[in-house]
């Protein structure tokens, strides 16, 4: 049956990416059920009859059942077999895959009957090519290509980038994977191929289609395509083992590219090429359809990276052949697309840009392949998947991201396809405009410091620039001479990173602003600034202050003119007319020294010499003559009959002609003034200067011969005791004055010592020598820092000197001991001690007691504290410092001298909280100290009555009279305000009377005068106590501020009363003052008692009221009890209080 | 004050030990009334209510992030207060065992909080140096009133029927006084641990971080007795009176529960203990609290059986 015949038709066409679909097989005509169509396949060329499709779970399952198939593979059979009878198709299938036992395993190995690509040997391949087996592949011709080139600015910054990925992925020695090799090939052929809006697909997995020569395989590595059609196929080996097998797979990959191609049924068909390399050997094919071609093996030394790099990209390298070969192929097939598209149904630019291929697979309607074999297209993957599937697949291929379009170069391009444009031009366009989309090898254009509008390469001159241009168009070399261009239009960029205005190359001389050269011809420099139009006259505003002159100008040329000769030598294929091109270079550049050497570049030759030397042509010498100065000094000596000593000075000196005043002085037998002395020796003690000099000579004589000693140059060697002359004076107010050296007395007292020997007295010490093992250079400039300490420390004068002595010890701060310290246990615990004593001297008294466990009066602190309303109300206690609304009654009221209470540490807290406002008067000592006696009986709960009474102290009378006894009027309005309330029942106790007083006489006393006052309104003289308890109530009302609002209101009706009574009150008012010194005595005391009346609060005429707290009262809880209030009332009656009370109470 | 009844010795063997805590037990308070549960607050972030006689773990109400530093129960025994790590007390309704409210605003750790009398006001002592009084009849987020004397954290409240009292790491017992309007601080001048008042208000029991436990009177600020003997130099230990305040009960960081005047100390626990109370109304039992994670329950012998 189907079975064994079957079998040798069996192909494994491919193997899907997706991992769960396996396409396998078939067939030719399976077997005698075959029919029709089908069976008719037999005879086609190709051999395959048809290609069937099934889907396998996995190898080793078997296909279930006639629904599984229906399921899976019918929606996937190729068109030529679904237009068969499905059902028969299906069964065919099934009963071959039953009856074969058919597995992907065995389908492996139908597999070898045709080679894959990777198992392809030359043998077969060659034989199925119709090439000689037995020799090599060079029996293929050479092909030729066209030769084209790209700028050689965009060669440097591909060679850089490739440079930097070498760093990376390392050289080919430290590859692992033949994989590796593509990442370094990227790095060449990325940019390139960005530029034909290429893609680059590095899928091993991806299949190629079958080709009569192979069965499906896999391109290893590389796929250069254009939107689907590919242009290079790349080999890439670790290493050739063989490589006539590596390129029998080559030329299979090939041919199966060419496949791929022909789907898009091109006329003719553009050929497609492949690279076969292990980064070394680069071997490039290339299969037009029908014969293989191939150039001639391109070799890369990669001895070295240096090596490696050129060899790819310079002159006949890889790297450019390549470039070739892809420009070549885009050339070919934007060709072809070209002429495809021509009457095109598809929008398809020239450059390919938007071309897009292959939208999902759609059923190819059937057409007998024998009219059109042509046509025949091979099934693809893609064929058989769906759209799902496409999608993925075509999301993988996407090596470079075409979302992430740039989309700068739209304007330029735009969506004006000019489709009869040349294809080649429009290539060539799009190598020179930047890539549209932000292509791979834009990315890394962009990385490498490219920016839009700069094109490729270094920034490049507007003549390089139009120089390209020219080579490009014209296709050829161009000589730079043709290209014409006004050189002004060329200086204007700046792309040095010098700063403005400064001109490289230029000089020291002349950017110091020394003399220019000649200037220019053109007049003033104008600074290159704004506002300059052309049309304004150079002022002298505009003059460039920083031109260098027009030196700079011809080294910037210069300059130039090298930069230029660099492009040069990037010429593509070499310039034969480089020596042609002229030089712009101005003659004087090459400017030669007089002894013929040519100036550097960049410098100028001076017109001037550098100095104005005067040279004395040398007088000729004697045969046989030495010098010996001896003779010569001796010489003058004789003549001049001169001291030897400043004999030798002047012939070293050689100033002859020059006479100091002193020698001249000398020689006229003058008396020398009275200079300052030169030498220290002068200074010294006859003795001390032989002493001296015996050292001196004891020390020099081992170095000088006697004979030389004369010798100047002998007799003064570089370390000569040099001792720093000091004024005697100076040295003298120092030696008394500050002690620099306090600190090292070794140094000190040779400090003492060297200022001792400068007073130049003869009682002064020896003069000062040098330590035994001390060189003479540190001796001289110890010598020299003792001379400066002594005109730095000498005191101001001798006088002030006088006062001062100096310290017996000089503070030096801690002394720190020397290396690495531990300190000793008894150190830490004597400076604990230390620390603790501090401690205990620093403590408070209040630490102090406590650390004497002396608890009580001196530990314990006592504030004043006002608990919130709210805090009282939640714990149901009242108030402590009521609100002012109490307070203000209080006021007025004067206190009595009989409530002073000796309670002293209560006084000391009312003392401040007093001032808050206290409610009404009472005892509150008392009530403060738990239980109440009888004494405050009748102020309810209210600790604090009366509490401002008690801190108030009078100020003395005269304090009053000095202040008020002139003018009464000015605040009469405020005065009545405490007054003024209205008067309370006659049932308020009366504290200030209940109190037990101390002094009842003086309270009755201070009663009586009013009391006996004349009741009647108009005739009543109030007014000098209203002064005072004014006074007091201004002072109150001061302390009261910022109280509530209520007490506002409250004063304010109280004043509206008080008016009334002010206005009585001011008839008064001058009798009023008659009375103020005779009432004076009293007035304090009765001031007191009024307040605590007033505090009682809402009487009209609260001063003359005599009552209690009234509000305080009011607010209490429990009312005092009446009796209890009589009680006292009776207590206090006679001082006779009450009658005051009463008569106010009529007075109303 | 009252003759000594509890002059008897101490309540010496463990009744219940609870011990459900994982990790150091900080507070343990006896409830009000006849005080038959025991809420206790560990470490471990939870507040647990036992029977103190029977040992049994009653409830345990976890809603605090941080450990749990201090319990108040309230007269009423209905609900009750807690604070810790969280910065803010914790109010609960101990039937349904949820908080009911959350105050928030201190800006550190709340080592005390504590109910007055009738549970109108809850007073909270921080770490951040201050006691905040909280209304707790108004839904009012701001303190009524901030105490904020201390100068360091406060560690101990104590709220009377007219005094608020706080003992601070400053070293200061201050007394708050609202009838007076007084504020009188006395100077211990060591860490202050615990303020416990006696009953009648008359005398301040204080620990300190100095291993004593000085009896202070209230009214002058005199020291009436110091007790040493134990160690406490580190963890906060309160210390309470005996029944009938005839003796002080104090923890010691070794585990030893003091009873001065001294008496040979019995082995409580094995880590520090962190919270003594005698039992209100029972002379025959206390409870100590400790880092090992147990509370314990003690009874003498002989009311045991």
């Amino acid at each position: 049956m189907l079975c064994s015949s079957s079998r040798r038709y069996l192909h494994l066409v491919s193997r899907m990416a997706h991992p769960s679909i396996h396409i396998g097989v078939i067939v030719n005509t399976v077997s005698d059920r075959w029919r029709g169509n089908v069976a008719s396949r037999q005879s086609s060329p190709r051999s395959i009859v048809s290609v069937l499709t099934f889907i396998e779970m996995s190898p080793k399952r078997k296909l279930q059942a006639t629904a599984d198939f229906d399921e899976y593979a019918l929606k996937d059979v190729p068109g030529e077999l679904r237009k068969c009878d499905q059902n028969l198709a299906a069964a065919v299938v099934l009963d071959f895959v039953y009856e074969s036992g058919f597995t992907l395993r065995r389908l492996g190995k139908h597999e070898a009957e045709r080679p894959a690509f990777a198992s392809a040997t030359w043998e077969d391949v060659a034989t199925n090519f119709q090439l000689d087996a037995s020799i090599d592949y060079h029996q293929l011709e050479l092909f030729s290509y066209p030769v084209a080139s790209l700028p050689p600015s965009f060669h440097r910054e591909v060679m850089k980038a490739s440079a930097k990925w070498l760093d990376v992925y390392q050289e080919r020695g430290a590859h692992k994977r033949g994989a590796a090799r593509m990442r370094l090939m990227d790095a060449w052929h990325v940019p390139v191929c960005s530029l034909f809006k290429g893609r680059l697909v590095d899928q091993p997995e991806s299949f190629m289609p079958e080709t009569p020569e192979t069965s499906r395989g896999q391109v290893d590595h590389k796929v250069y395509m254009t939107e689907g059609i590919i242009l290079l196929v790349m080999e890439l080996k670790l290493a050739f083992k063989s490589v006539q097998d590596h390129i029998a797979q080559v030329l299979l990959e090939l041919c199966s590219a060419f496949e791929i191609n022909s789907d898009e049924e091109f006329k003719p068909q553009p050929p497609v090429y492949a690279i076969l390399t292990d980064l070394e050997d680069f071997h490039i094919f290339r299969y037009d359809g029908s014969q293989f071609t191939r150039i001639k093996k391109i070799i890369v030394s990669d001895e070295s990276r240096v090596e490696y790099l050129s060899g790819m990209q310079k002159g006949d390298s890889a790297a450019m052949r390549t470039d070739e070969i892809l420009l070549a192929g885009c050339r070919g097939w934007t060709g072809a697309t070209a002429a495809l598209q021509s009457p095109g149904t598809r929008a398809v630019t020239t450059n390919l840009q938007t071309t897009t291929k292959g939208e999902g697979w759609a059923p190819s309607t059937f057409v007998s392949s024998r009219s059109d074999r042509a046509k025949q297209k091979a099934a693809r993957p893609e064929d058989f998947m769906d759209e799902e599937d496409l999608q993925e697949l075509k999301d993988s291929r996407k090596l470079v991201d075409t979302t992430d379009e740039m989309n700068l170069t739209s304007d330029s391009r735009g969506g004006v396809a000019e489709p009869e444009q040349d294809s080649l031009a429009s290539a060539l366009e799009t190598t020179l405009l930047p890539p549209p989309s932000d292509s791979a090898g834009a990315r890394i254009l962009k990385k490498m410091g490219w920016r839009l509008g700069q094109g490729i390469g270094p920034r490049v001159s507007l003549r390089k620039r139009k120089l390209q241009d020219m080579e490009l168009s014209l296709g050829g070399r161009v000589s730079s001479e043709l290209v014409n261009i006004p050189d002004d239009d060329e200086e204007d960029r700046k792309d040095d990173s010098h700063g403005l205005g400064y001109n490289p190359g230029m000089g020291l001389h002349e950017s110091v602003g020394g003399k220019k050269a000649a200037t220019s011809a053109h007049g003033p420099q104008l600074a290159a600034g704004f506002g300059l139009g052309a049309l304004n006259d150079a002022d002298e505003d505009d003059l460039d202050v920083y031109d260098g002159g027009p030196t700079s100008h011809r080294r910037r040329e210069a300059y130039d003119a090298i930069d230029r000769d660099e492009e040069d030598t990037f010429a593509i294929g070499g310039r034969s007319q480089r020596g042609k091109k002229p030089t712009v270079r101005p003659a004087s550049s090459v400017a030669r020294f007089r002894d013929g050497q040519p100036v550097l570049a960049g410098f100028i030759l001076s017109d001037k010499p550098v100095s104005d030397d005067r040279w004395f042509p040398l007088p000729d010498v004697p045969k046989g003559w030495t010098p010996d100065p001896r003779r010569v000094w001796n010489k003058y000596n004789n003549k001049e009959n001169m001291s030897e000593q400043r004999e030798p000075l002047k012939a070293s000196g050689g100033w002859d002609s020059k006479i100091t005043a002193d020698e001249r002085g000398a020689m006229l037998g003058e008396t020398p003034l009275p200079s300052a002395p030169r030498s220290v020796f002068e200074f010294m003690s006859k003795k001390d200067r032989e002493r001296l000099q015996n050292i001196a000579a004891s020390q020099s004589q081992p170095s000088f011969t006697p004979g030389t000693t004369t010798h100047p140059s002998a007799s003064s060697p570089p370390e000569t005791i040099r001792i720093p002359k000091t004024e005697p004076h100076i040295a003298q107010a120092a030696l008394r004055g500050f002690q620099p050296f306090a600190e090292d007395p070794a140094k000190q007292s040779r400090y003492n010592a060297y200022l001792q020997s400068q007073i130049g007295t003869d009682a002064a010490g020896p003069p000062l020598q040098p330590l035994p093992a001390q060189r003479v250079d540190e001796f001289n400039k110890e010598a020299e820092d003792y001379a400066k300490a002594a005109l730095l420390f000498k005191p101001m004068s001798s006088a002030m000197a006088g006062r001062f002595t100096s310290a017996a010890v000089v503070d030096h701060g801690p002394k720190i001991p020397e290396g690495l310290h531990t300190p000793s246990h008894e150190d830490i615990a004597k400076k604990e001690e230390e620390k603790r004593i501090e401690e205990e001297e620093n403590l408070s008294p209040k630490a102090h007691a406590v650390r004497m466990g002396m608890y009580g009066p001196l530990t314990r602190e006592t504030k004043p504290w006002q608990p919130a309303r709210l805090l009282c109300k939640r714990f149901k206690v009242r108030d402590p410092n009521p609100e002012p609304e109490m307070a203000i009654p209080s006021e007025p009221a004067a206190p009595g001298s009989n409530w002073q209470q000796p309670d002293i540490p209560m006084a000391s807290t009312s003392a401040e909280t007093g001032g808050e406002g206290s409610s009404g008067s009472g005892s509150w000592g008392a009530a403060r100290k738990g239980p109440k006696d009888i004494s405050n009986i009748g102020l309810g709960e209210d600790e604090d009555q009366g509490r401002d009474t008690l801190t108030y102290e009078r100020p003395t009378m005269d304090v009053f009279k000095a202040i008020f006894a002139s003018d009464d009027e000015d605040s009469d309005d405020d005065k009545g305000e405490p007054a003024e309330e209205p008067p309370l029942p006659v049932a308020i106790p009366m504290t200030v009377l209940m109190a037990p007083s101390t002094d009842p006489t003086t309270a009755v006393s201070s009663f009586a005068p009013m009391d006996d006052g004349p009741v009647d309104l108009s005739s009543f003289k109030p007014t000098f106590i209203p002064r005072e308890g004014k006074l007091k109530k201004d002072k109150d009302k001061d302390k009261d501020k910022g109280r509530d609002k209520d007490k506002e209101k409250k004063e304010k009706k109280k004043r509206e009363k008080e008016k009334r009574a002010v206005l009585s009150f001011a008839m008064d008012e001058e009798g009023g003052e008659e009375l103020a010194p005779k009432l004076s005595k009293d007035r304090p005391k009765k001031k007191k008692q009024r307040k605590e009346k007033r505090g009682a609060g809402d009487d009209d005429d609260g001063m003359w009221v005599e009552k209690p707290a009234a509000e305080a009262v009011k607010d209490l809880v429990l009312p005092p009890p009446p009796p209890q209030l009589l009680e006292d009332e009776n207590v206090a009656d006679p001082g006779g209080p009450p009658r005051g009370r009463k008569r106010a109470v009529d007075f109303l | 004050m009252a003759p000594f009844p509890g002059s008897q010795s101490l309540p010496r063997s463990i009744h219940v030990s609870l011990e459900s805590h994982k990790g150091p037990v900080n507070v343990a308070r006896y409830a009000k009334g006849s005080a038959k549960y025991i809420l206790t607050g560990g470490q471990d972030r939870t507040i647990r209510l036992w029977n103190a006689n029977l040992g049994t773990e009653i409830k345990t109400f976890a809603a605090h992030g941080y450990e749990v530093l201090s319990i108040s129960v309230s007269h009423d025994n209905a609900k009750f207060a807690s604070s810790g790590g969280d910065r803010s007390v914790f109010l609960w309704d101990v039937a349904t065992g949820v908080t009911t409210r959350r105050i928030a605003g201190h800006m550190g750790k709340i080592y005390a909080v504590e109910f007055n009398e009738d549970a109108t006001v809850v007073a909270s002592g921080s770490f951040d140096a201050t006691v905040r009084l909280w209304d707790l009849r108004a839904i009012n987020r701001q303190a009524i009133q901030v105490l904020d004397e201390a100068r360091d954290a406060v560690q101990s409240i104590h709220v009377g029927s007219t005094t608020i009292i706080t003992g601070s790491v400053d070293g200061h017992v201050r007394t708050y006084d609202l009838r007076k309007g007084e504020l009188r601080s006395d100077y211990i001048g060591h860490p202050v641990t615990s303020v416990v008042p006696t009953q009648d208000n008359q005398t301040l029991l204080v620990t300190t971080l100095d291993s004593h436990v000085r009896l202070m009177d209230a009214t002058t600020g005199k020291m009436l007795n110091d007790f040493t003997g134990h160690k406490n130099t580190a963890y906060r230990c309160r210390a309470c009176f005996g029944h009938g305040e005839a003796s002080v009960l104090c923890g010691d960081e070794n585990g030893l529960a003091k009873v001065l005047p001294p008496s040979p100390p019995p082995k409580a626990h094995q880590k520090v203990i962190t919270w003594t109370e005698y039992h209100p109304t029972d002379a025959n039992e206390m409870l100590t609290a400790s880092a090992d994670g147990t509370v314990k329950v003690w009874r003498h012998p002989e009311t045991e059986t």
